[in-house]
């Protein structure tokens, strides 16, 4: 498989935490040109139709940048209420709800994953106990089989298949995965282990967001 | 792949000077021995034999006086962490706003997932007849009686001999403004010289909530409002900042 | 008491354990086997007399029907030579009582976005042989998936259903009598042979092959109940003529290793051709399978 090296690197990432006041736990995140804001409530008050017994209630809203929500912001929702309720300890919080409200700014290749990843600052920066961590990272392969790790729009044009996937923090497991595109099944593996390598540069980037959020409290001692 | 293999380089170091250090979800704590009898506070859970975080924030321990007793904790382990969003202790000090009576209850607003309830009968020297003074609107000061997360908190403005405690209707003006939460532990642990350096120079009463609610009351709206300002901006300064703040806060209220 | 109301009991006070011992033992609570088994198969085409495509598929208790409906329409005009598909998936509330009536649930949702999905990403269907006159006049395919009864396997049953209706498919023949602006406007110059009809060719065949993962075990072809009480669900997409991977499905759950995901597409690998095969033997060959074997 033909892999050019400087095609594996991750854009530039950027987080603020804590921008929003009203909510619980709040991030602006970018991947390179691709921004999204993310806000936390919980564990917040829930609907008693809603209620759960056994653990917290996650509900997700994801926004266009313009227009009416649509079926693709649905099918993105399911997505991100699924990896919320696996890596938060909701059991911890019974009746309770998480509310995950998402919305995009600039879309500029790799939405999805922007949006898990915002997802995870934004519960980080809101406390809630999590047992794991979780980072997407899209990757797009050309007509030659050549990979791309998160390519923006621009260079996505040539793409004919992409593929999103979210790893865990503890195992570096594949928590979702979505397609697009005919993928071989080399191919498909090469761009799952791209993914993976990218998606340890998301994590220690989420370790060096939080250490900044806490330098001065570690100063303070 | 071993989870010891992600640690990064600090962490590493960490392990051996157990100085207080950040850590994020998943994150294993390796200076735990499985084998050690510890108190594992706020942020941390165990799975299987290693201890795991569970939310980001500033890992603290504590070592415990050694016990003759063989099972004795050794520690005291805990993540102090940032968060705005109250989840309710037992036997912790809250402001409450009152809601609604319902029955011989009143519904508590102290910022959970679901309100408190209030019993008419939890205030000093109420009886069946003598119901408190109190409406819907009012604040109040009150310790967490019951918080499970099955059921709902329930409070109360009296301590174990039925006296009020400093609890209760907080009446006579004053304001209520809010804070995170690690503020008001801050404020309220004993290193901290915020509220007497403050008080030196200017009288005042305070109130603070577990919750992250703070009630201020001094002669003036103007010190009141001064006073609440210092508190929250206090939130990362060291002492001898803070005794910098108060001197200057006092000079501008007293006009130079 | 008796054997029968003891296994009913337990069934209703620890679902969870007697779905565990049944599948510690490596057999199914409906009756299946192997962990790795479908459910027997039944299609049936062109039962819709007023649709221009139609199937029926039946799985284990879960019925699916798909019916296809074709509408004239003028091009997009940034896409002049290309035609339409809008695929739609219902679940209405009289195939499981977890559906209200009223706009379509999540699940439904997801379900229609999953069917596009593959549709686009297997490219089963060119949408330039839609195309009757560039410019001019093109298909539109209304691809209609419902749900008649719900036992699990919502993704693979629609796209069952979905790849039969579209091999029953035949459109009638188009002419344009007058090559003037105004002729889609009017209507009045196409014709439209009702009895001359040929088949649409189909460019792939993907196969949905869904499993539910319980225990570190994977369940082929679950159930709803199987689902409900599953860690995680994957649905892997494979094409069956390239043996491409169309879709590889995950939408949360629990974490599954690199392996784990290895051995989910060698076991949808092995399943695609038997549900392949059973396909084929509904009837319909499609014009693209003689051609390959040859």
């Amino acid at each position: 498989m033909p892999v050019k090296d400087k095609a594996l690197e991750l854009r530039p990432l950027f987080a603020q935490l804590g921008l929003l006041g009203h909510t619980d736990g709040s991030v602006m995140f970018s991947l390179g040109q691709t921004a999204v804001i993310c806000g936390v409530y919980g564990p917040a008050e829930v609907k008693p139709h809603k209620e759960r017994l056994e653990g917290a209630t996650v509900e997700i809203s994801l926004r266009p940048p313009s227009g009416p929500t649509g079926l693709q912001e649905k099918a993105k929702e399911a997505v991100l209420k699924g990896l919320v309720e696996s890596s938060i300890l909701g059991s911890l919080h019974p009746r309770t709800s998480v509310f995950v409200s998402l919305q995009p700014l600039d879309m500029d290749g790799g939405e999805l994953a922007a949006a898990v990843n915002a997802t995870c600052l934004a519960l980080m920066d809101c406390s809630i106990s999590m047992r794991c961590l979780f980072a997407s990272v899209e990757v797009t392969r050309t007509e030659d089989g050549i990979i791309l790790l998160d390519p923006s729009q621009k260079q996505a044009t040539k793409a004919v298949a992409k593929a999103t996937f979210v790893f865990e923090s503890v195992n570096q497991d594949v928590l979702a995965s979505h397609l697009e595109g005919r993928w071989s099944e080399k191919a498909f593996q090469a761009g799952l282990q791209a993914a993976l390598d990218g998606s340890k540069a998301i994590f220690q980037f989420y370790r060096e967001t939080v250490k900044r959020k806490f330098s001065k409290e570690l100063m303070m001692k | 792949m071993p989870a010891e293999m992600e640690l990064d380089p600090d962490n590493v170091s960490a392990k051996s000077s157990p100085s207080a250090r950040v850590v994020i979800p998943g994150d294993p704590v390796p200076e735990i021995p499985p084998s050690d009898v510890v108190i594992l506070g706020p942020g941390l859970r165990r799975e299987g034999p290693h201890a795991i975080v569970t939310r980001p924030g500033v890992l603290r321990h504590k070592p415990l006086p050694s016990s003759a007793e063989k099972l004795a904790p050794k520690a005291i382990y805990w993540v102090d962490t940032h968060a705005k969003r109250y989840v309710a202790a037992r036997g912790e000090h809250v402001i409450g706003v009152i809601l609604a009576k319902a029955g011989d209850t009143f519904r508590v607003d102290i910022g959970t997932s679901e309100p408190a309830s209030l019993s008419f009968m939890a205030f000093e020297g109420a009886t069946k007849k003598n119901r408190p003074n109190a409406l819907p609107g009012d604040v109040v000061y009150a310790k967490l009686l019951v918080a499970s997360r099955d059921m709902e908190p329930e409070l109360v403005c009296v301590d174990a001999y039925g006296k009020k405690a400093g609890m209760g209707v907080l009446s006579g003006g004053g304001f209520v403004f809010t804070t995170p939460l690690h503020v008001i532990r801050k404020l309220l642990s004993p290193d901290c010289v915020l509220l007497k350096t403050l008080g030196d120079s200017i009288p005042f009463e305070i109130a603070v909530g577990m919750n992250g609610r703070i009630w201020v009351r001094c002669k003036s709206v103007k010190e009141t409002i001064s006073l609440a300002n210092a508190i929250s901006v206090a939130e990362y300064m060291n002492n001898d900042e803070i005794k910098a703040m108060s001197a200057k806060l006092v000079n501008a209220l007293a006009g130079f | 008491m008796d054997a029968q109301s003891s296994v009913s009991e337990f069934k209703g006070i620890q679902p969870l354990e007697y779905f565990q011992q049944h599948i510690e033992n490596g057999i199914r609570v409906d009756g299946r086997r192997s962990l790795h088994d479908f459910r027997p198969v039944t299609i049936s085409q062109g039962t819709i007399s007023s649709a221009d495509g139609s199937a029926v598929i039946k799985q284990g208790n879960s019925v699916f029907v798909c019916g296809i409906k074709l509408e004239l329409a003028p091009p997009n005009p940034n896409e002049q030579n290309k035609g339409f598909i809008v695929a739609n998936v219902d679940l209405p509330p009289l195939c499981h009582s977890q559906f209200k009536p009223g706009p379509p649930s999540e699940q439904a949702q997801v379900a229609s976005k999953f069917v596009k999905e593959v549709l686009e990403n297997s490219g089963i269907v060119k949408l330039e042989d839609l195309n009757i006159k560039e410019g001019k006049l093109s298909w539109v395919v209304n691809v209609d998936i419902m749900c008649l009864n719900h036992d699990g396997n919502v993704l693979d049953c629609a796209l069952k259903a979905l790849l039969m209706a579209f091999t029953d498919l035949t459109l009638p023949e188009v002419t344009l009598q007058e090559d003037d602006e105004a002729v889609v406007e009017t209507g009045g110059k196409i014709v439209v042979n009702n009895e001359k009809r040929s088949k649409l060719t189909l460019h792939s065949k993907p196969i949905a092959c869904s499993m539910a993962i319980f225990d570190e075990k994977i369940l082929v072809d679950p159930t709803e109940q199987e689902e409900a009480l599953a860690e995680s669900l994957v649905t892997v997409v494979l094409d069956a003529n390239s043996g491409d991977l169309v879709h590889f499905y995950k939408p949360g759950g629990s974490s599954i290793s690199r392996q784990k995901m290895q051995e989910c597409t060698g076991l949808a690998k092995k399943q695609y051709k038997t549900i392949a095969k059973s396909i084929d033997q509904a009837g319909v060959v499609t014009k693209m399978d003689s051609k390959q074997s040859k």
